[in-house]
């Protein structure tokens, strides 16, 4: 085995860590094994936004508009895609929390943003997975789409990982506030069900979202991510009042505002998971 | 060589205090078995030197450097928390040496050496022992200069045991520290040293040779009944333990063995000899006596 060739003059050329993309890609690959080997993660992910979907879209009566169709389908989309991120998120983490696994992570030369990053790849990876299912069950049921420009599959791609960003984001909030992993999913996930009720179906039913809610469906990063989608890939025509008022978010700047959003959140949380994880005791 | 240097280490959980103030030095080379009942700190301590969790006060390094400097110096097991349920060893232990700077392809050469062949099962669907093994397979992979290990023979069946012993003693042989928690007498075979842990603190410190010369003289009870306590007034501590068939307690020092006798005879019962201490003997007085 060679420990004795690990010596003081050796141990001068090896690093001393593993490349930080290594690290990234150890932590994906492995929460995505574990998301692809439980059923139970999977029906969340993959098949209950698509229920969610048919039991709002096709059971409340939209089923005859092609185009409310199509956004009712992106916004279950993002919907659903933000349960992922969570679920892969919030499960593997709890698990490495309850368990105390990060005695042994926090042993290991490991920096906490490739944890958090990975757990967040591994996530986004089967989030859009979801959000192409429900987009084309929406299809099937009748939603018309249409792309904006030629660029408008990346600009759905990337607000779905900035939105995936906040997700998380908010994720790690609720686990180094509560001190108390085993409430982290269920909490996360009351507060995104929240924003999704409170901002009218993430801004696509506008006067479902009470009072003052309904002037910043352009400012909240849930309704904003899944209003930019629309604009993109949603057949709204020429109608300029549609899901309006506010007006659909199609000027780069709104990107630029959900950019914000994920870089300021992951900033806070990333610098909380490394306080309260890897340089505190948590999971104890 | 010092390679892990502990001072003033305590730590605490809520209002219990788990370790106080304890003061250890770890060489290279060196097979080092931390004894202690169960809920001592042992698990606590040796996560304290990994640098899985932090001490309240004092410092640890690590050939003088920070924990969290040296982590590429050390491999950590943990007891019970190593195997993630939902992955398979092969998975599981990919994973951990993907995280490592020292990590090779060895774990699979250890995985057969501990003839764990199911390597695409779920470890959830594992029992326990095929899960230490891997974690065991997974721990002893890198190539460091120093292991810990937390409990790393439970659940493990004797053919296992043996391999894991011979595993630890090679890596001592080429100079690696080997600290490794237990509250089996069986572990302590294996060592250079014993260091017992009662109650978060160190409270004996030295080889197997000396720590049992230090044992008082041991008094066999056998029979119906066992000590009462006219003869438990002649025991160190006043307390006796089972060993089998038969009990056995620690001669004070101010006591004779006539004096169990005869304390015997009042009492009726059981015979009375003395007899050579045993590891379990050596385990019971310094866990709990002395």
């Amino acid at each position: 085995m060679g420990a004795d060739t690990v010596t003081a003059a050796s141990s001068q050329e090896r690093p001393r860590s593993v490349p930080f993309h290594r690290q990234v890609l150890a932590f994906a690959r492995r929460s995505l094994q574990e998301l692809l080997h439980d059923r139970s993660a999977l029906f969340w992910s993959l098949l209950m936004p698509v229920f969610f979907f048919v039991l709002f879209g096709l059971g409340q009566g939209g089923g005859g508009n092609g185009r409310e169709l199509a956004a009712l389908a992106v916004s279950f989309g993002f919907f659903g895609s933000l349960t992922v991120t969570l679920v892969a998120f919030a499960q593997t983490l709890t698990g490495d929390l309850q368990v105390k696994r990060y005695r042994k992570l926090r042993s290991l030369p490991i920096s906490p943003t490739a944890d958090l990053l990975g757990r967040f790849l591994a996530g986004y990876l089967l989030s859009v997975a979801s959000f192409a299912i429900v987009v084309g069950v929406g299809a099937i049921a009748g939603g018309r789409y249409a792309l904006r420009s030629p660029i408008s599959p990346i600009v759905v791609l990337v607000a779905l990982l900035l939105f995936a960003l906040v997700g998380t984001s908010i994720a790690v909030l609720v686990a180094t506030s509560l001190h108390d992993s085993g409430y982290v999913l269920a909490v996360s996930n009351v507060v995104l069900m929240g924003l999704f009720f409170l901002t009218g179906y993430n801004g696509v039913v506008p006067q479902m979202a009470p009072g003052p809610l309904s002037a910043v469906l352009n400012v909240v990063p849930n309704s904003l991510a899944t209003r930019i989608a629309i604009y993109h890939v949603v057949d709204v025509g020429t109608d300029p009042d549609a899901l309006s008022p506010p007006s659909l978010p199609g000027e780069p700047v709104y990107v630029l505002l959900l950019a914000a959003w994920a870089v300021g959140l992951l900033a806070v949380s990333g610098a909380l998971l490394g306080r309260f994880v890897y340089d505190g005791d948590g999971g104890e | 060589m010092v390679t892990i240097e502990a001072r003033g280490v305590s730590k605490s959980f809520g209002e219990g205090s788990v370790l106080i103030d304890v003061d250890l030095e770890i060489e290279s080379g060196e097979t080092t078995v931390l004894l202690g009942p169960n809920g001592s700190g042992k698990t606590i301590l040796l996560s304290c030197l990994a640098g899985g969790l932090h001490p309240d006060e004092g410092a640890i390094r690590i050939d003088g450097e920070p924990p969290a400097d040296r982590r590429d110096r050390l491999s950590f097991l943990q007891q019970d928390a190593l195997a993630i349920p939902n992955l398979s060893a092969r998975e599981c232990a990919q994973f951990y040496a993907d995280l490592h700077p020292r990590a090779n392809g060895a774990w699979t050469d250890l995985l057969d050496r501990f003839e764990l062949e199911e390597r695409d099962r779920r470890l959830r669907d594992c029992s326990g022992g095929m899960r230490r093994k891997l974690e065991l397979a997974v721990t002893l992979a890198p190539e460091v200069p120093i292991y810990l290990l937390d409990e790393p023979t439970t659940e493990l069946d004797m053919t296992a045991v043996d391999t894991f012993r011979s595993a630890i003693r090679e890596r001592a042989e080429e100079g690696a520290a080997v600290v490794l928690a237990s509250h089996l007498p069986g572990d302590a075979r294996a060592a250079d040293r014993l260091v017992f842990v009662v109650d978060g603190r160190i409270v004996a410190d030295g080889t197997p040779a000396e720590l049992l010369a230090a044992v008082p003289d041991v008094v066999r009870f056998s029979g119906a009944g066992g000590p009462g306590q006219a003869a438990r007034d002649h025991l160190v501590g006043g307390r006796a333990f089972e060993r089998g068939e038969v009990v056995v307690g620690f001669l004070a020092s101010d006591s004779q063995i006539e004096d169990v006798e005869a304390a015997m005879e009042i009492g009726g019962g059981s015979a009375v000899e003395l007899d050579d201490p045993t590891y379990a003997d050596l385990f019971n007085y310094h866990a709990h006596v002395a």
